[in-house]
């Protein structure tokens, strides 16, 4: 359900008595029921007797909804062990995976998760598809059988021809490729940007850009995967355990290794965005989990959609509730949110002149909520490019290229990992006020700096908190543990004030 | 015992106030200190608890210097070594506090200080023999308004009704007043003890903060940093991504 797994136990009874029949209980939905013809093909076309019995498959616990096609192979499995074309099988295995008419196994989603729970609830075997068999090569401690058809699975439960487990896969060893858009080091200029977006990355934070149409501020964005650290291991696993149940992991992939970025357009409708549905599943949100959801133009969304993520930008995740009970899925992204400063896009433009009303530049401002702006840690102004300086600039000396940045980037995460090792989260704009409180102790000037700045700016204790976070990774990026008066200044300027 | 500074009695505001301070007046404590410190103002006290050690712990909070002048013996309990504060008393060793001690004890924080503020008082509180002290020392006392519903602030609104108090609304209010002005701002960590580079650019015209860097030659941690002090002095402002200076 959602992405939490559920054992379900196969119960196969082949009655001597009753007229003949096949029937699955255990409030099975349309797309289990249809497994009855997938299975009953499948054993015949193998080549094994399917009993002209009454045949009753119980899927327990009957109380939940069963959904799905995976439930193929274990109820085949259960079949002919009552018929007798297999003897016992060992009680500690679990089987997984969606059967073709031919017999063989199809590659289904959600195989990570299944291996997932078998190591937590101690089973020793798992037998799944073998085009999905690799997402769950990556998970310890159990014996992972890859399956291409039903006929090789009997040979092997008879014990006639075994099939080789795989290799536990270490995730360590998986090389990442990173590929973006643009290197920063082709983004001419924009050294205030880049840093807000260098710290971005570094600490996890939200981002908005503002500026004028043609200042960069799309190309910073889509540069931006450029300088994301690759996903540590425990990481990996979380996201493709997303993907894998939703179904968007090759037949062949093992695990996603880049880290997630997602641009939905700003038509997208809130469940696409967000999740649910009739059926919940993961939205847009989910699919960024520990990577970036990049929001372009986020004036235009409608103000419903928007505000959808306000709940898993606080809590790292989306509740869907269903009469049936809650669901939970993962959202815990980096916001990158794009906007101009006024309908035209030229309010504050050196040479071009805002066509805008002021009634209509307020109107404007408002489409974003001060709630959304409360939570987003840094805003910065993108001013537009000087043709002039395009060519000028690369004489003055070089701007440092992504994978520098990259470098920079890792190490501040890395110290993050270690900081946060029991905490169970990876970056600091995760952290949550009591964290703040531990990490982000301040000495005297740096206090007085910040009560200044509260008092001024009259700061939220949300925008204080924030603050302190902001300044967490300036320090970071500077390899230093304690944060100085510096760190505190430099993170004032990303303040909200550009919208 | 404690630490002693040169300059530590040049600028000295007393902070008097009620034992029975309120949220208000420990808001007014929050806002105001942070900028008496910044201007180098070193803070006398009673050390008593409420207004007194309300004032005593932000100031220290705050990296500045504090002066708690103790109603009872120096040895009388053990006190926090902490880098800015000294305490002193009349009373030596081990003397026990007692209720005629701390009306003498006040002499000395108003002796001591060229201005008294009390933040809250009520109609008999012992800050009030501070106040009338300050007056007799030609000391300038300040007083902050409250609710006349608040009994805490019913001895500061009469000091005000009366005109021995100057009403003060703002922390820049004791500044002005005592031609008290914020050091020039300072960042240790930059080692950047002149701003005139970046305000005598933008005296001439506003710019953007890229344009600033790349002009003087500043990466852009260095001058974000040294842009939210001159911003926090009220220096400079930022209108629509762009500085200046404010005249």
């Amino acid at each position: 359900m959602g992405l939490e797994s559920i054992l379900i136990q196969v119960e196969v009874d082949v009655a001597t008595k009753g007229f003949p029949g096949f029937n699955i209980v255990g409030l099975p939905t349309k797309s289990v029921e249809e497994s009855k013809e997938r299975v009953k093909t499948a054993i015949i076309n193998s080549g094994f007797e399917f009993p002209q019995k009454k045949i009753t498959v119980n899927l327990a616990p009957g109380d939940i909804a069963k959904e799905g096609s995976f439930y193929d192979l274990p109820i085949a499995i259960g079949i002919l062990l009552a018929s007798g074309e297999l003897e016992a099988v060992n009680p500690k295995s679990l089987y997984f995976g969606e059967l073709s008419l031919d017999g063989n196994v199809r590659h289904t989603k959600g195989v990570l998760l299944v291996g997932l729970f078998a190591k937590k609830n101690k089973f020793e075997q798992v037998y799944v598809p073998i085009e999905s068999s690799a997402e769950a090569a990556v998970v310890e401690d159990i014996s992972v059988v890859p399956v291409r058809n039903l006929i090789e699975l009997v040979d092997h439960l008879r014990g006639i021809k075994l099939i080789e487990p795989l290799n536990t896969i270490d995730i360590n060893k998986l090389v990442v490729e990173v590929t973006a858009d643009f290197d920063f080091a082709e983004i001419s200029g924009q050294e205030t940007a880049k840093r807000a977006v260098t710290i971005a990355a570094a600490g996890g934070h939200n981002i908005l850009l503002s500026g004028p149409p043609g200042s960069g501020k799309t190309m910073l964005a889509r540069a931006l995967p450029s300088i994301l650290p690759p996903l540590l291991p425990a990481e990996a696993l979380e996201v493709t355990g997303i993907y894998s149940a939703v179904g968007m992991m090759a037949p062949g992939e093992a695990i996603v290794r880049t880290r997630p970025y997602r641009c939905p357009h700003h038509s997208t409708s809130l469940v696409g965005l967000v999740g649910g549905g009739s059926k919940p599943m993961p939205g847009e949100v989910s699919l960024a989990h520990l990577g970036v959801l990049f929001l372009d133009e986020m004036a235009e969304f409608p103000r419903s959609v928007m505000e959808s993520i306000r709940q898993p930008m606080e809590d790292g995740k989306v509740t869907v509730s269903r009469a049936a009970g809650r669901l939970e899925f993962p959202a815990s992204f980096m916001l990158v949110a794009a906007v101009n400063p006024c309908p035209c896009g030229y309010l504050g433009h050196p040479k071009k002149e805002c066509k805008c009303g002021l009634h209509a530049i307020e109107k404007y401002k408002r489409r974003i909520s001060g709630p959304i702006l409360d939570r987003i840690d840094l805003h910065v102004h993108v001013p537009p490019v000087d043709p002039v300086k395009l060519g000028v600039d690369s004489e003055h000396g070089t701007s440092d290229s992504s994978a520098q940045i990259r470098e920079v980037v890792t190490k501040a995460r890395q110290r993050q990992a270690k900081r946060f090792a029991e905490d169970g989260i990876y970056t600091n704009s995760q952290m949550k006020n009591k964290l703040v409180k531990k990490y982000c102790e301040l000495e005297g000037e740096g206090n007085r700096l910040l009560k200044m700045a509260v008092n001024k700016y009259d700061l939220s204790a949300r925008g204080y908190f924030r603050i302190l976070k902001v300044a967490r990774t300036i320090a970071d990026l500077n390899s230093r543990e304690a944060i100085t008066t510096g760190d505190i200044a430099e993170a004032l300027q990303y303040r909200v004030r550009v919208f | 015992m404690g630490s002693l500074e040169t300059g530590l009695f040049d600028k000295c505001l007393a902070i008097v106030g009620s034992r029975k301070m309120t949220s208000y007046g420990a808001t007014l404590l929050e806002k105001f200190i942070p900028i008496l410190v910044d201007a180098g103002v070193t803070i006398v006290s009673g050390y008593m608890y409420g207004v007194d050690r309300k004032a005593y712990d932000l100031t220290l909070e705050c990296g500045g210097k504090t002066i708690a002048v103790l109603g009872w013996g120096i040895d009388w309990e053990i006190l926090p070594k902490k880098p800015g504060a000294l305490y002193i008393s009349e009373y030596p060793g081990k003397t026990k506090p007692r209720l005629w001690m701390f009306p003498r004890r006040n002499r000395i924080v108003a002796g001591l200080s060229s201005g008294v503020w009390v933040v809250e008082a009520g109609e008999g509180s012992g800050s009030l023999i501070t106040a009338n002290l300050a007056v007799r020392y030609k000391r300038t006392l300040f007083a902050t308004p409250g609710p006349i519903t608040s009994r805490v602030s019913t001895g500061t609104n009469q000091l005000i009704q009366s005109g021995l108090a100057k009403m003060i609304l703002s922390p820049q209010d004791i500044l002005s007043a005592m031609g008290w002005h914020s050091k020039s701002p300072k960042l240790q960590d930059t080692g950047y003890s002149g701003n005139d580079p970046i305000l005598k650019l933008l005296a001439v015209e506003p710019l953007i903060a890229d344009e600033i860097a790349s002009r003087l030659g500043l990466s852009s941690e260095e001058l974000s940093k040294q842009l939210a002090v001159y911003q926090l002095k009220g220096l400079i402002e930022e209108i629509d991504g762009k500085y200046c200076t404010i005249s």
